[in-house]
């Protein structure tokens, strides 16, 4: 369990973060989402320890992690420009990576670099910058740590691997005592990996939910009525957004499926159905109910 | 255990990551050492010298400037390599992150830059003592070699240490460069600053003999560096006792490393200072004494408080704007810390009005006679001679080759009295003590003054008069000081060995000077030749002439030619030359000389006035 408490950073006149609060449980895949400069990489670098932060405190496991060399060894962190050493193979980097992490696994990540045809024997200098993310990935995965801290890590890496990572991560967490931390200023790119999300937004949080939670209050249905039904419907429903093309009604309300539909049906509609709703629609709707205009905040 | 492991391991990691730089560490060791053991050997086994030559000969093959100049360069370069990851966000975010103690990590990386330096020198000497036991020199080499390892591992440690403290202080590299150079040069320049601006504006302060001495000049270094260069390389001394302190100082500047290192915020990688709170502080250090030295170069050039004035304004306004440029990189921002340009402004005006108005009083310095307990005079002028020259005379006793030049006056010669109402009367009457609108640089005489404390202390102080004083007289016909002043007058007359009238006055000694008229050799010139008993009177003569000679007659007196004398001195036997002028007030002597067949007019062409 990680515990942000009232964690506050300042980098000369600039506030990054403003105390900051939440909690990260174990075995969930954590999202944090912001806009640039909406202080995400400082708070991870934090959470890594190698800030200390102005006020506040972070516990990991109940313990602070500036400087503790304990807890430390169960945090792996991959910034969101990772170093290797000039001139570095991946290979060099496994055996940098498996002497500095006790618990790195070898095998795995030798597995795991065929999986993803990645060469050991080649220069990470020599790959493009998506390939050294995985490298990187892989390496965070197999360092066998707790908590594995990934700074706009998956930015730039294409569909077919964020599945495939996304696979590992779940293959992990199902496996071991594994907790995933990603930072992203991209709601989309979260979307199919995190299940928990905070939202980070000038220096504070300004939520942090489970995914699948969020999923189940917030529907979007769009329908065809007659227009008294539909006023009828819209005082019963808690609705947060309407939009209408024509005789077609789109709305976006709060609540049960069941309870929506039963609402729906209740008023004999031409047509109706139950759409997706996207993590961004979702994060819109939440924002806006805490009073942001969301719109100018994620991307 | 396992930490220990894990130490040992992470060691060898940074050391396979310093590969490169070592290896061409290896390259520059090998040519240094067993290629230039090799040209030095083929030389010195080809005539077979003596060890002590060998020593002295392979001293400077082992350990010169060239070599030091490496040391002291290796040892920046391994400093900015081995940390130059707390100047970049994205190495500190991989090594912070690390489950490493920093204190571990400095460990391992202050280690890793050492074994490159070490371990590749000691190889290439190692095969240079290899090289010289099969050259018969091993014995000599071994010790020598072992003894160049510890001095460039010391030297190397010192640099590289300060090296390490300036980018655990700085977040850029050039900054840490600035660092480095601060640390090197800072204290010698403050302080020669300092003593200049004594010199300039104090008219009672004495020069120091050399500024070598002092604590601030040997704080850099490069004082360690010139230390070896000349006690070891040229002497063959090696100075145990400052590489023992170049240890501690290492040392210490070590845990301040460590201490920075705890509390340097990760963030500051890529900002020029890394602890905000000493930026100011630095930034105003180096900031006065630049503007000091500039207002000081405008005055000097034109000596004119206009210049000085123009310079001062001109020189705050460029450190500051250099100092800010180099700090925030932002040519609009050069200007922006008004409280750092207003504070320096403030602070060099009132060091320069210190100076100049002399507020602390230092020339109308006068030590209370109850803490002093004698003084000691040397009056600089008018002197007619201040150098000695020794010379050795061959076995026949009729030839002489000059040895060399040594202080006629030197610190036991100087008159030391504790008659102190006549001594402070004397200072007094100085110029420092006249109105400072009435002064004159129209200066004659000029006494040094050393007051020695009862204390155990000293303080020296110069003082002037100006031409046609008679303050000095009744000291000028003290017969102690005299003898003091003309060394010669101890002299006894048996010890003379010869003279000769010269028609210039010249140092260098001509062994015509026993070209006796009974002698075989003739004198080359037409310098007149004396018999022993002929140079025995004309000497006592002149240290008659000498001894009446009076200060206004001294100031005076038109130079007639000079008279130079070869003795012996009794104590030690050693044979010295002096010259002295033959002026109108040895008007005895130049009576004499003539008897004895010197024609002014004709063998010296020099009219009398």
């Amino acid at each position: 369990m990680i515990k942000i408490e009232n964690l506050s950073k300042q980098f000369d006149k600039i506030r990054a973060l403003d105390h900051v609060t939440a909690q990260i449980a174990e075995g969930s895949v954590y999202g944090v989402v912001g806009t640039n400069g909406a202080g995400k990489s400082t708070l991870m670098r934090i959470l890594a320890g190698v800030l200390r932060p102005d006020e506040g405190s972070v516990q990991i496991d109940g313990m602070e992690i500036f400087e503790n060399t304990e807890i430390k060894r169960r945090i792996c962190f991959i910034p969101d420009t990772p170093y290797y050493f000039s001139n570095a193979r991946v290979k060099d980097m496994m055996g940098c990576y498996s002497i500095v992490y006790p618990g790195f696994d070898r095998e795995r990540f030798t597995e795991l670099c065929g999986k993803f045809e990645l060469d050991q024997s080649r220069k990470l200098s020599t790959f493009s910058k998506g390939m050294r993310r995985q490298v990187f990935v892989l390496l965070g995965v197999c360092a066998g740590t707790k908590y594995l801290l990934c700074d706009e890590t998956f930015d730039g890496l294409d569909p077919v691997v964020r599945q495939a990572v996304k696979s590992i991560f779940i293959d992990e967490v199902m496996r071991r005592d594994f907790t995933p931390i990603i930072a992203s200023h991209n709601l989309r790119e979260l979307e199919d990996i995190c299940d928990h999300v905070g939202l980070l937004h000038r220096g504070g949080i300004l939520f942090s939910k489970d995914l699948e939670e969020m999923k189940t209050d917030i529907h979007k249905v769009q329908y065809v009525m007659e227009p008294a039904a539909e006023q009828r419907l819209l005082g019963e429903l808690d609705v947060i957004k309407r939009e209408t093309r024509g005789n077609l009604s789109c709305v976006t309300v709060r609540g049960s499926r069941e309870e929506i539909l039963m609402d729906i049906e209740s008023k004999k509609p031409l047509f109706y159905e139950i759409l997706p709703l996207s993590l961004e629609e979702i994060f819109i709707s939440e924002t806006e109910v805490i009073g942001y205009d969301i719109k100018n905040i994620i991307h | 255990m396992t930490s220990k492991i894990s130490s040992i391991k992470l060691l060898r990691e940074a050391i396979k990551r310093g590969a490169a730089f070592g290896l061409l560490l290896t390259i520059g060791w090998f040519c240094c050492y067993p290629i230039l053991g090799m040209l030095f050997m083929e030389n010195s086994t080809a005539y077979q010298p003596i060890d002590r030559q060998i020593w002295m000969e392979m001293a400077p093959v082992i350990l010169n400037p060239f070599i030091l100049c490496v040391h002291f360069g290796t040892a920046v370069l391994m400093g900015i390599l081995q940390f130059s990851y707390l100047h970049s966000r994205e190495k500190l975010d991989f090594y912070h992150s690390l489950p490493v103690k920093r204190e571990k990590l400095f460990g391992i990386q202050f280690m890793a830059g050492l074994f490159w330096f070490a371990v590749p020198l000691a190889a290439n000497m190692l095969l240079f003592f290899l090289i010289s036991v099969l050259n018969g020199l091993g014995t000599v080499a071994g010790p020598l070699l072992l003894k160049c390892f510890g001095a460039s591992l010391c030297l190397f440690l010192l640099v590289y240490s300060l090296t390490v403290l300036a980018m655990m202080l700085t977040g850029k590299i050039y900054a840490a460069v600035c660092g480095i150079l601060v640390f090197c040069l800072y204290l010698p320049s403050v302080r020669w600053l300092w003593e200049n601006l004594k010199v300039f504006f104090y008219q009672t302060f004495c020069p120091p003999e050399s500024m070598g001495k002092f604590p601030a000049m040997r704080c850099t270094p490069l004082a360690l560096f010139d230390d070896l260069m000349n006690e070891w390389g040229i002497y063959g001394n090696l100075p145990w006792e400052k590489i023992l302190a170049s240890i501690l100082c290492t040392a210490l500047v070590v845990i301040l490393c460590i201490f920075c290192y705890r509390k340097r915020p990760s963030e500051k990688a890529g900002v020029p200072m890394a602890f905000s709170g000493i930026a100011r502080v630095v930034k105003f250090l180096l900031a006065v004494p630049s503007v000091i030295l500039i207002v000081m170069l405008f005055y000097v050039s034109g000596y004119s408080l206009a210049l000085g004035i123009f310079g001062w304004a001109f020189g705050l306004l460029l450190v500051n704007g250099l100092i800010e440029f180099a700090y925030c990189t932002d040519i609009r921002e050069i200007f922006k810390d008004r409280i750092q340009i207003a504070l320096c402004a403030v602070v060099t005006i009132g060091i320069l009005a210190v100076f100049a108005f002399d507020l602390t009083g230092y020339d109308r310095y006068l030590p209370e006679k109850e803490h002093v307990d004698s003084v000691s005079v040397i009056c600089s002028a008018p002197m007619s001679v201040d150098l000695c020259y020794e010379y050795t005379l061959d076995s026949t006793g009729e030839d002489i080759q000059w040895y060399q030049e040594t202080d006629q006056i030197d610190s036991a010669q100087v008159w030391q009295t504790k008659d102190l109402d006549a001594a402070y009367t004397l200072i007094q009457e100085s110029d420092a003590f006249q109105d400072r609108k009435k002064r004159t640089e129209d200066y004659g005489p000029c006494l040094v003054v050393t007051f020695h404390m009862k204390d155990g202390t000293s303080r020296k102080r110069q003082y002037r008069y100006t031409y046609g004083a008679s303050h000095l007289a009744s000291l000028w016909e003290q017969d102690e000081y005299k003898e003091i002043l003309y060394p010669i007058l101890t002299i006894e007359p048996e010890n003379v060995l010869a003279v000769r009238v010269s028609e210039t006055y010249s140092f260098y000694m001509y062994r015509d000077i026993f070209a006796a008229p009974t002698a075989a050799k003739k004198a080359p010139d037409s310098a007149v030749s004396f018999t022993l008993e002929q140079t025995r009177e004309i000497f006592s003569m002149f240290q008659k002439d000498l001894r009446k000679e009076t200060l206004q007659q001294a100031e005076e007196a038109a130079r007639n030619g000079a008279l130079q004398i070869l003795f012996r001195q009794e104590q030690t036997g050693k044979v010295y030359a002096v010259t002295y002028d033959l002026s109108d007030d040895c008007a005895d002597t130049i009576a004499l000389l003539e008897k004895y067949g010197c024609s002014f007019e004709s063998s010296t062409g020099i009219n009398s006035r």
